[in-house]
């Protein structure tokens, strides 16, 4: 693949010239819908840690959200319920992020150093640090919160 | 399908006469004037599994229904504390029912060890729970903890040898401040609509067979239940068994599939006649567990 990428960077060298390149590496940064007003102040400083952010991280960091925020939504379409309190999900929460932004992504811890605090005021600002149960309305504010943080990675507010 | 029809309620009925008339409030009515039935259907069990989504109603091993309808009582009251009335508490998962039946048989009797054959009563296990407390699955209890199922050895060895001395004081931490009588229909469908369980002791028997989640009666059983719903469009009580998912026929598909088979539906007229046998209680202020928080929730991964 990266042959792939590579030949057909050479190519279009060939045959625009180097500012062709730029377009290369574009990444189709994904379309959300802004979330609440509520929601957009709780994931504001996240929105700012990330604004030096490459696209790449960026698109990685939405994904992410995005698709932990339909695993457990669909937690509530089912009878048998995967994450019955916050400490389970903490647990999806950690792993998920440590899977796709720290080895797929190959994301350090610090790298954004203003990410890990604003991302964790915004979850106790929403949802409290306490362990209770997951009430339907509690799983909802988790997965409204998690698409406010996508939609925060893709830069939109900016 | 339960192959073993266990009971053990024992009747004592001048027992839980001089029981209730020990108590500040004796009776539901007395305990709580202003309550009254909402109107509306309530369902408890709901609280139950937002609390603790994998339940499922097991079977009692030995006569040891007392502790199981008390125990269920008592998750019940747990989770409605938390969810319903907000209190600062997390749950702690499901009740040791050995630990009730047992607590019933010796402390609450004021012996040290009971060899009768199986069995209690309703207000040795009301006295039990309020005065003695109860233990749970899943906590580690000082290097010792319990696991689900309990065997019917191990309920047969509580309700012989009550609680373990060394764990006596960690069942103390969660008693429930007040046990009440509960001797009518009227009374049960206001306790329940405000949220309070009520674990019910009766010779009433029914069939095995449900016809839309309807128990009809039949028969005698020395049995005790757990109350934890009413209905209004035909008025009764949803009575939770201890047989695992026992009842053929079919169910009230708008109760949780855990609940469908495992319990049903009592009309009031048959609820308030076993109510009036006067060994039912309903429970308030369950000294649960101390709320704790999570330190993070992405683990340092940022």
């Amino acid at each position: 693949m990266m042959r792939n990428a590579a030949a057909t960077g050479l190519l279009l060298v060939a045959a625009f010239g180097v500012t062709a390149l730029r377009y290369v590496p574009a990444v189709a940064l994904p379309t959300l819908a802004p979330p609440s007003k509520e929601m957009q102040q709780a994931v504001k400083n996240i929105a700012n840690a990330l604004r030096g952010c490459n696209a790449v991280d960026r698109m990685l960091w939405s994904q992410i959200w995005s698709k932990v925020a339909a695993a457990v939504d669909a937690d509530n379409t089912d009878t048998q319920v995967v994450w019955g309190d916050t400490e389970k999900l903490k647990v999806f929460t950690s792993t998920a992020l440590r899977i796709g932004w720290r080895r797929i992504g190959g994301n350090k811890p610090g790298k954004y150093p203003e990410l890990q605090p604003a991302v964790e005021a915004a979850f106790a600002a929403i949802l409290t640090t306490k362990v209770q149960p997951v009430t339907k309305e509690l799983r909802q504010s988790y997965c409204d919160l998690c698409q406010a943080i996508a939609w925060a990675g893709i830069g939109r507010d900016q | 399908m339960s192959d073993a029809m266990l009971f053990g309620w024992q009747s004592d009925p001048a027992g839980s006469r001089e029981f209730v008339a020990s108590l500040p409030n004796p009776t539901f009515t007395q305990a709580a004037p202003g309550l009254e039935a909402s109107g509306q259907d309530v369902f408890l069990g709901d609280y139950l599994l937002q609390c603790m989504p994998s339940w499922t109603r097991l079977s009692q091993p030995i006569g040891s229904c007392v502790g199981w309808g008390t125990a269920l009582s008592i998750d019940i009251l747990a989770s409605v504390e938390i969810l319903k009335r907000g209190e600062p508490e997390r749950f702690g998962g499901r009740t040791l029912e050995a630990s009730v039946y047992g607590l019933s048989r010796t402390a609450a009797r004021g012996v040290e060890t009971n060899r009768g054959g199986d069995g209690s009563t309703g207000f040795h296990a009301a006295k039990a729970i309020r005065d003695f407390g109860c233990l749970h699955y899943g906590v580690d209890y000082d290097g010792k903890t319990y696991t689900a199922p309990s065997s019917g050895i191990s309920e047969r060895t509580f309700g012989r040898e009550g609680v373990p001395a060394q764990l006596m004081h960690f069942a103390k931490a969660h008693t429930c401040r007040e046990v009440t009588l509960v001797q009518s229909w009227p009374e049960y469908a206001a306790a329940i609509s405000n949220g309070y369980p009520v674990f019910i002791c009766s010779d009433r028997g029914f069939n095995m067979t449900m016809k839309e989640g309807w128990l009809s009666p039949s028969g005698s059983w020395s049995h005790c239940m757990m109350g934890a719903g009413v209905r209004m469009d035909k008025p009764g009580g949803f009575i939770e068994n201890s047989w695992g998912d026992c009842y053929k026929g079919t169910v009230d598909p708008r109760l949780p599939v855990q609940f469908q088979r495992s319990g049903g539906w009592v009309d009031a007229q048959v609820l308030d006649k076993m109510l009036a046998q006067g060994d039912s209680y309903a429970i308030a202020g369950f000294n649960g567990f101390q709320q704790t928080n999570m330190d993070s929730w992405t683990g340092g991964i940022l």
